[in-house]
Formats: C-alpha cells, structure tokens, sequence
C-alpha cells in the first residue's frame, strides 16, 4: 500500500452503531437504576469514632474513679463496730485478746476505787452471798 | 454561561431535579456513549458504562463546583468510568488494557453493532496499539471533531501537550495503515 496519509483521506467514522431505538428509553432506564434517598453510611473505623470512643471511655474511668472515692470506707473504725466484730467472731478467746493487750493497755484499764471499809460493811450486810464467796 | 447556572440549579433543586436530569441525559446521551464506545468497543459495555455515568453525575451533582463547564465535567466522568471498566476487565481476564482492546478490534466483522469496511477495521487496529493518552486524544479530535481546548479541560492536559499527543497517534496510524 502506498503512503497512507490520514488528512489526504476522505473522513474515515469509527463504524460504531448503537441498536435502534437504544436512545429512546435510555434515560428512563437511568432514572430507575438512580438510588433513592440514599441511607448515608458511616464508617466504623473513622478518625471522628475512635475520638469519641476514646473520650466515652475517660468520662466512664472518672466516673468509676470518683464513685469508689466518695464511698470509700474510712481508715479508723469506730469502737461500736469493732465490739460487734468481736461478739459475732466469737472464735477469738479470751486469751487471745490478752496476748494483744501490753503494759500500757493494762495500766489504762486499773481503776482506782476509793472504797470506805463501812461501805464495804453495808455492801456485805445487803448480800450475804457474797461473804459465802469470800470465805471460800 | 449564565444558562448553565440556572441549569445546574434546577438539577440540585428537589421539585426540578427529574425533568431537569432527564433533560441531561437527552442532551448527552450520544456524545457520551460514543465517546465511550470509542474507547470500551463493544455495546454492552459501553451501555453499562453510560448508565454507571449518568448515574454519577446524578450522585455527585451536588459536588459540582462549577470550576470547569458542565460538559468538560460529565465527560471526564465518562472518560474515567471507561478506563477504570477496561482496566478492571483486563485484570478479571489476567491480561493488558490493550489486549483485550485488540481481541474486540479482531473481532468486529461479527460485532452486529459494527458497520465499517476493511479501512475502518484497520484504523481501529491501529489505535488499539497506541498509547492510552494518544488514543485518547485521537478519539476526541478525529472522530468526535472536539477542540483542542475541550479535550485539555476534559483531560487536564494542555493544548501543547494535547497537540504533540496527536500529531504522533496521526504518525503512528499513517505508519500502521501503510505497512498492514
């Protein structure tokens, strides 16, 4: 073939054809593959999630925190709770709470009674069972 | 200018919109699938891939600044959407763009949507082989008759680019006719 030259050739078309009538309900065809009112979907992995996530989880943390602090148990117990404690956990023995008494312990609980002989006279005279315990 | 304003409002405005789109594709209907055809070469694709279009515009209308025409836009689309199919379709087949553009051309004599002699098949031969920028290009100008400037704004390439693109697709495609 000689030298073919496009511009020295008469126009030359693609020979594509569309089947007939392919143009008529074309856009109808469109308009019925067109979404609509399209439900926008949020990614659960987005940058904005994890920050709100990130920021429930410390508000939640606090709350704990704060929570515990405000009832927490105070450090000294009162003495009506502790002779409670001793009464229901009656497997503590007399013996052992004399280990845990020392010197100065035994020194706070000597009261000093200041008795007149008379008054103990009166006091014998009223309960003659008490003289029988003496004796024995 | 102003015309095409008011145009995209009513495609962004809810009670216009569907006459308003309806008008769209009326008006872009041929171009575009020939356009697409010209690049995808059968009809079914091309069909697909103009519907896939339309269907962009009508999703994306609202993100439409109004820095390039409204044409130059849709077909940029168009032009996307084609290329992206091809490709996509190579990779399904494990083979190149440019492969299955080749195996279509071969194969147009029995394509019922094809009406062209021996010089057209040639011609189609010849640009299956071109670069895809240079076949871009040489679609645009020689058969769909665009200017320089259209296929710049719809390519983001400039004139001078576009220019020198063509002159070697014509070099090429002379070269390609006379030896086969």
């Amino acid at each position: 073939m000689k030298d073919f030259k496009l511009d020295n050739h008469p126009k030359i078309n693609t020979g594509f054809i569309a089947p007939e009538g392919y143009f008529d309900d074309l856009s109808q065809k469109i308009s019925n593959n067109i979404p609509q009112n399209e439900v926008k979907v949020i990614p659960l992995n987005s940058r904005k999630s994890w920050l709100f996530s990130a920021a429930a989880i410390l508000i939640i943390a606090l709350c704990i925190s704060i929570t515990f602090k405000l009832t927490a148990i105070p450090a000294e117990t009162d003495e009506a709770a502790l002779e409670n404690y001793i009464t229901i956990h009656s497997g503590i023995s007399e013996s052992d709470l004399l280990d845990l008494l020392d010197e100065e312990d035994l020194r706070k609980m000597n009261v000093s009674l200041n008795v007149e002989s008379n008054e103990i006279e009166d006091i014998l005279v009223q309960n003659t069972d008490v003289e029988q315990y003496l004796i024995n | 200018m102003e015309e095409e304003k008011a145009f995209i409002k009513e495609l962004l405005d809810p009670k216009t919109q569907n006459a308003a789109f309806q008008k769209l594709i009326s008006t872009y209907q041929k171009p575009l699938y020939y356009h697409i055809r010209n690049i995808v070469l059968n009809h079914d694709d091309a069909d697909d891939v103009l519907q896939n279009t339309f269907i962009k515009v009508f999703q994306y209308l609202k993100n439409f600044k109004g820095e390039s025409k409204l044409y130059s836009w849709i077909y940029r689309i168009a032009t996307n959407e084609a290329i992206t199919f091809i490709n996509q379709k190579a990779k399904k087949n494990k083979t190149t763009s440019e492969e299955i553009q080749l195996r279509i051309v071969n194969n147009l004599k029995a394509d019922v949507h094809f009406d062209g002699n021996e010089i057209q098949i040639k011609l189609q031969k010849a640009i299956a082989v071109l670069p895809e920028k240079q076949k871009l290009v040489f679609n645009m100008k020689y058969f769909q008759d665009l200017k320089y400037e259209e296929i710049s704004e719809i390519l983001g390439t400039s004139v001078g680019a576009l220019k020198a693109s063509y002159h070697h697709a014509v070099k090429k495609i002379e070269a390609f006719v006379t030896t086969n």
